[in-house]
């Protein structure tokens, strides 16, 4: 085989082949299995015909998946943290035709006003989006980024230890009004909470809570008062979290007759008390990305 | 001239080659140049901007595909998959950049994409003067571009 090129070569200068100009669409094949990561800080830094490939549209899929670059902007250092992610969001807005439909934001869990708000105005047109981070972003800085996303259909959003005031969910629903998915996970969720959501995302036909605990009533509010709902999946983490009000505690609804009769319009209906594989992995703390993953691609 | 069910196919710099036909058309564009003409089929092809040595490497992988296509009990996933591997390893840089390009252009798109995923393993993680030396890429931004690109990476923090 060495021969066989030796022979071949024989008298012409050794070639180099010249990558800058490889033909476009074979570029643009290849750099479709790159990631965002790559294709940002790496690619745009290589050559002027590879990184102007970057504005071809076709590179860009219409969900824009951050959490997979968690690793890479996680610090010790919060604001540092931010600054990173909200740096490489920017930073790949600026270099790509980037317009995402699906938003998972989940580049960083200290996201900030500033930077939740700078991603509203870079991506109106969002259909769906996760937040799983929300602990450091103030109510009006929720209430001003969702002006931004008007036409959003199906959100994910997730408060920590917090309550979330009722506030939160009249803002979204003033703003949202094509939003039929709503997803939350919360410590709390009560009475109130359930009566504004219904009456402000009147619109909702999935609607998937995970809280510490909930008690009859609220569920009842939820299944009486969502007349669009067509299912409702309520899972309870409830370990460690001893109420005082024991006695109104919630029971599975398949044991309790007058809710039975209720869930039966629902097409859907899922109760779930804390021991599944999924919610196990939440109550946990999510140790791995995966499991987080798993639980708010599948609650 | 080739047998019945054979075709021949010729590179740039003269080269003939005898394939059967199922071999040969791996390449939709060969498949469509004999559908519609059937002198094709009964004379030679020419394969233009593909040189003999990059033919033969073309064929070779074709007709391990063809095989493997026709039954799959003789050639398992995993010897192909080991194939393939062994092949793209096998390429130096010229090769791999031939090789893409008359890939392209012959509408091989299995080989087209077993390429595009080695030289994207070989970007993956790279820094950008990494990607220019392995590839041998010329920098051809001006000074101040490349600062303004330096700047604006997050790795500058």
């Amino acid at each position: 085989m060495a021969k066989k090129q030796a022979i071949e070569g024989k008298g012409k200068k050794p070639r180099q082949t010249s990558w800058n100009d490889m033909d476009a669409d074979i570029l643009l094949k290849i750099f479709a299995s790159l990631s965002v990561l790559d294709l940002v800080i790496r690619i745009s830094g290589v050559c002027k015909s590879w990184r102007s490939l970057l504005q071809e549209p076709i590179l860009w899929k219409t969900t824009l998946d951050l959490s997979m670059f968690r690793n890479y902007f996680l610090s010790q250092n919060l604001d540092r943290a931010n600054e990173r992610g909200l740096y490489f969001f920017k930073i790949a807005m600026n270099r790509s035709s980037l317009q995402p439909k699906k938003l998972i934001f989940d580049i960083t869990p200290t996201i900030n006003d500033k930077f939740l708000i700078y991603v509203a105005e870079r991506c109106p047109n969002l259909k769906e989006l996760v937040v799983p981070s929300t602990q450091y972003i103030r109510e009006g800085a929720i209430a001003k980024a969702f002006e931004f996303w008007g036409s959003l259909e199906s959100l994910f959003i997730s408060f920590y230890s917090c309550l979330p005031s009722n506030t939160i969910f009249e803002n979204i629903g003033a703003k949202c009004k094509n939003l039929t998915v709503l997803k939350i996970r919360s410590c709390m969720f009560g009475k109130e909470t359930a009566a504004t959501i219904s009456k402000w995302m009147p619109g909702l036909k999935v609607f998937r809570i995970r809280c510490a605990e909930i008690t009859k009533d609220t569920a009842e509010i939820l299944v009486d008062t969502m007349v669009n709902l067509e299912e409702l999946y309520l899972s309870i983490s409830g370990i460690g979290h001893e109420s005082p009000s024991t006695q109104h505690r919630f029971l599975p609804p398949l044991q309790d007759e007058s809710m039975k009769l209720k869930v039966t319009r629902l097409r859907m209906f899922h109760f779930c008390v804390g021991y599944c594989q999924p919610c196990i992995a939440v109550t946990e703390g999510y140790s791995s990305l995966g499991d987080f993953y798993f639980f708010y691609v599948n609650l | 001239m080739a047998s019945k069910g054979n075709l021949t196919l010729k590179s740039c710099n003269g080269k003939e080659f005898i394939v059967e036909e199922k071999v040969a058309v791996m390449s939709t564009t060969i498949k469509n140049m004999v559908d519609v003409d059937d002198s094709f089929a009964q004379g030679v092809i020419p394969i233009i901007g593909v040189d003999g040595k990059i033919l033969a490497k073309l064929i070779e992988y074709c007709k391990e595909h063809a095989e493997a296509d026709e039954d799959e009990e003789v050639k398992s996933e995993e010897y192909l998959k080991k194939f393939d591997e062994k092949f793209v390893d096998e390429l130096n840089l010229n090769d791999l950049y031939d090789l893409l390009k008359a890939s392209n252009y012959l509408e091989i798109t299995k080989l087209l994409n077993l390429l595009c995923q080695k030289v994207a393993s070989m970007i993956k993680g790279k820094k950008p003067e990494e990607i220019r030396r392995i590839f041998n890429i010329k920098n051809d931004f001006t000074p101040e571009e490349e600062e303004e690109i330096n700047r604006q990476n997050p790795w500058a923090f």
